[in-house]
């Protein structure tokens, strides 16, 4: 049982989905049950080879696999018959389908976790190359698997990786750097309204002009200023520590959404009608901002024929990559690329970038003002588009903070965690180190910020407020506290129960309502218990597992010191003194 | 010229006047020790030494350049290192890790990783312990761990505050051993010690401090000849 226990909670979460969506789901759980139990198995120092990582895979999937066959027979036996809707059938009658389609997420759930947690205990190279290619084949093919399903969930996926980029963000300050932040969504704010206000006519119209900056400029700049807040928040708050600072950023948290609804009359600024300037257009907020444009967007449709295109491109970078190099470099050199052939590269990459985005279509530049031309234009209609963008950023915020983690300032961040004036007396800058922890975590917020308010095309300060800023702490907290893994777990089932199991369950109970004529049952709204169930949530979590789902070693061995020790006690009989004053009075 | 020095040097903690002008001076390659009874004010002047509670008043130099002026971060990078009171290792990081955090302001690779071998030579339970928490080990490896992280920084001298706190008496004779062998590598140590006895065997020089002032300065051998100092500092009668 103890070695599948991952497996059946894995099959579990799986399994509300099931229940909870119906349909064709069963599929894509199993997909996503067999890549987080593969994505975790990282974590389980007992597995050292590839051969135990298959195994681990194996067994974890088919455990998870056969809790999904039981979810879809329940569904498509009781839920599907008591909500008046068809039961998934391939033709074989509903308890045949069900069995039928659940084996097939049974295969495909532990074909996919073997591989993947194979992949995870590759040596070297070979595992970033493996996991990559799984979870990037994985990432590229999801709108295509969901249309091909008919689940139309990217309308849903968009907003969670907003969020778990947000947590991610949120990460680096509390996680990492040990300052409790509270409010947090006040730079998602800034990011959101940074873009809102560039990227939209709602300033530039008051002085009688159409100025629109292109997305591409915005998000940076919108990250920029988010940053720069950050170190703003962050100099007043420098000599406090715990509660005091956690109130600050609170408050901090509470103004920033008020200020937004507030400047919509600056009175000593005059629009060029005389009127005093709305800033941020008060309670509406800002609307009409503009999407990204991209010439080649009607392309990204997550076909076949553009993924085909896109690793036909970056075969083509590679290749010409390596032929530079082979060229440039003289034998001995060869492993190491010299400054010559780093330029020489680049540029190559910048004109094959170039050619790929405009060697069929003409028109605009990736800067120019939207409006221009209709062509090229994120459409909200079309998702897909969005959802690759969404990636790229992921992708990017992952790269950076991982790189982050591990530098010089990733390790003053942890010593200042640990021990404030120890780190001092190492020689850590703790004003710098604090200031960089506010200004970083909130550049994610900017860029998140960004993208969400080009996704939407309008923001109100209703968006932002205190609940967003616990939403995120709740991610963080719950997946493991300055884990990345843990965080996007974290961060998938707290938005993906916010937005999306709580409205579909919603829906679910009103079609069983109706179908049964049940006056309560029709009236209840799954959604309004959204804070209710976090609170539980999080107070389950302290109780039981306070490191979180996925903890970092770390913070495992600080919160269960006490095992540790005992663990270590034989081997260290050498002191007299009790081993743990350290850790807990000093 | 002195290798650290202290002149006249007033230290408060907001009212309280902890330092009331403090003289004293390190020569290059010794072990001075500074004793007293709790609260006489040792651990302040090496906070003011190290720049975490700056002094109000007087000059701290070294190398005759002052520093007293200077954030405790750039202090370290001049080569006043610490291992503080309480050891304060950092409980969630690896004995490794510790030990690179020492080294925090430099950049030198080749020169820490050789560094790092001579904190294992002269701790070899560090060695074993190198992969562990430094919140799990004993009392006595962690005050090798902080002796050890604050070495990693390369000091011109070394503040070693109450090593022997806290541990049995036959580990407290082990870990002076290995102080005077560091010292006797060629690293200047100020000493801060309760334990007088302990102190003044393995010191060249001391000074006996009383409610924020010097009271007594000589050399370690006729200061544990004092009858004064036996009898408040060593228990004799």
């Amino acid at each position: 049982m103890g070695k599948v226990r991952f497996g059946i909670w894995a099959g579990v979460a799986g399994v509300a989905t099931i229940l909870i969506v119906g349909g064709k789901t069963v599929w894509m759980a199993a997909l996503i049950v067999g890549l987080i139990i593969g994505l975790l198995s990282a974590n389980n120092e007992s597995l050292k080879t590839p051969r135990d990582g298959v195994r681990y895979g194996l067994l974890n999937g088919v455990a998870a696999g056969v809790v999904l066959i039981i979810g879809q027979l329940l569904r498509s036996l009781w839920l599907d018959p008591l909500a008046g809707q068809t039961a998934l059938d391939i033709g074989i009658g509903a308890a045949g389908s069900a069995l039928v389609a659940g084996l097939i997420g049974l295969v495909i759930a532990a074909a996919v976790a073997a591989i993947l947690s194979a992949s995870q205990h590759l040596a070297g190279i070979g595992r970033t190359l493996a996991v990559g290619a799984v979870v990037g084949a994985f990432l590229l093919f999801l709108p295509q698997i969901d249309r091909g399903l008919g689940l139309a969930w990217l309308g849903d996926i968009i907003p969670i990786m907003i969020f778990i980029i947000l947590a991610l963000g949120l990460n680096i300050v509390v996680g990492y750097a040990g300052l409790l932040d509270l409010g947090y969504a006040a730079f998602f704010a800034i990011g959101a309204y940074t873009a809102g206000m560039l990227s939209s006519t709602h300033l530039s119209g008051q002085f009688g002009s159409n100025f629109q900056l292109s997305f591409w400029l915005v998000i940076w700049i919108a990250a920029a200023v988010a940053a720069m807040f950050g170190i703003i928040l962050g100099a007043p708050t420098l000599p406090l520590r715990g509660d005091y600072l956690a109130i600050v950023t609170l408050g901090f948290g509470e103004i920033v959404p008020i200020l937004f609804t507030n400047l919509d009359a600056v009175d000593w600024i005059k629009t060029s009608t005389g009127e005093p300037l709305n800033l941020t257009g008060g309670d509406p907020g800002i609307s009409a901002i503009a999407p990204p444009f991209l010439p080649i967007v009607q392309r990204l449709d997550g076909s076949g024929a553009m993924i085909i295109e896109l690793i036909g491109f970056v075969l083509v970078v590679l290749a010409a990559l390596y032929l530079v190099r082979r060229v440039l470099d003289d034998e001995r050199a060869a492993r190491k690329s010299t400054t010559l052939t780093k330029i020489v590269g680049g540029l190559l990459a910048v004109f094959l970038l170039y050619a790929f985005f405009y060697g069929t279509d003409i028109g605009g530049t990736p800067l120019a003002i939207p409006g221009t031309s209709g062509a090229g234009q994120f459409l909200p209609t079309e998702r897909t588009p969005w959802y690759y963008l969404i990636i790229v950023i992921f992708g990017f915020s992952i790269f950076f903070i991982n790189r982050l983690r591990r530098s010089r300032l990733g390790r003053a961040w942890m010593a200042m965690r640990e021990d404030e004036l120890a780190a001092a007396s190492m020689g850590i800058d703790l004003v710098r180190t604090k200031l960089l922890a506010f200004a970083l975590g909130a550049t994610f917020s900017g860029f998140g910020g960004a993208f969400y308010g080009a996704y939407l095309g309008s923001i109100t300060p209703s968006s932002f407020q205190f609940d967003k800023s616990v939403l995120i702490l709740c991610m963080v907290i719950l997946g493991g506290l300055g884990n990345i893994p843990g965080v996007i777990l974290g961060g998938l089932i707290i938005v993906s129960a916010d937005i999306f199991f709580l409205n579909r369950l919603t829906d679910l109970l009103k079609q069983i309502a109706s179908n049964s004529n049940n006056e309560a049952l029709a009236n209840f709204k799954a959604s309004d218990y959204r804070l209710m169930l976090f609170g539980i949530v999080l107070v389950i979590m302290m109780l039981v597992r306070p490191e979180g789902l996925v903890p970092s070693a770390r913070r495992r061995a600080e919160l269960h010191a006490d095992e540790e020790t005992a663990r270590h006690e034989n081997a260290s009989a050498f002191d007299v003194e009790h081993n743990n004053a350290q850790l807990s009075t000093e | 010229m002195a290798l650290l020095e202290l002149k006249d040097v007033h230290t408060y903690y907001g009212n309280i006047h902890a330092l009331k002008g403090i003289s004293l001076t390190v020569e290059k390659g010794e072990i001075v020790t500074l004793i007293g009874s709790n609260g006489a004010g040792k651990s302040t002047t090496l906070r003011t030494i190290s720049g975490i509670t700056p002094p109000r008043q007087g000059q701290v130099t070294l190398e005759g350049q002052r520093i007293d002026q200077i954030p405790a971060h750039k202090v370290v990078n001049l080569g006043v290192l610490q291992s503080p009171e309480g050891r304060r290792i950092f409980p969630r990081l690896t004995v490794r890790e510790n030990l690179e955090m020492g080294a925090f302001t430099r950049t030198d690779k080749t020169n820490i990783a050789s560094d790092m071998e001579r904190v294992f030579g002269l701790f070899p339970r560090l060695k074993e312990r190198v992969g562990q928490y430094g919140g799990t080990l004993s009392g006595g490896e962690q005050q090798m761990l902080a002796i050890g992280r604050a070495l990693m920084g390369r000091p011109k001298v070394l503040l070693l505050d109450e090593p022997s706190m806290g541990l049995a008496p036959v580990l407290v004779e082990q870990i002076f051993n290995i102080i005077k062998d560091i010292n006797s590598q060629g690293t200047t140590i100020l000493l801060v010690e309760q334990n007088a006895l302990m102190a003044l065997g393995i010191a060249h020089r001391g000074y006996v401090l009383q409610t924020g002032q010097i009271v007594l300065s000589d050399s370690a051998k006729a200061l544990s000849e004092n009858e004064t100092v036996q009898k408040a500092y060593l228990g004799m009668e």
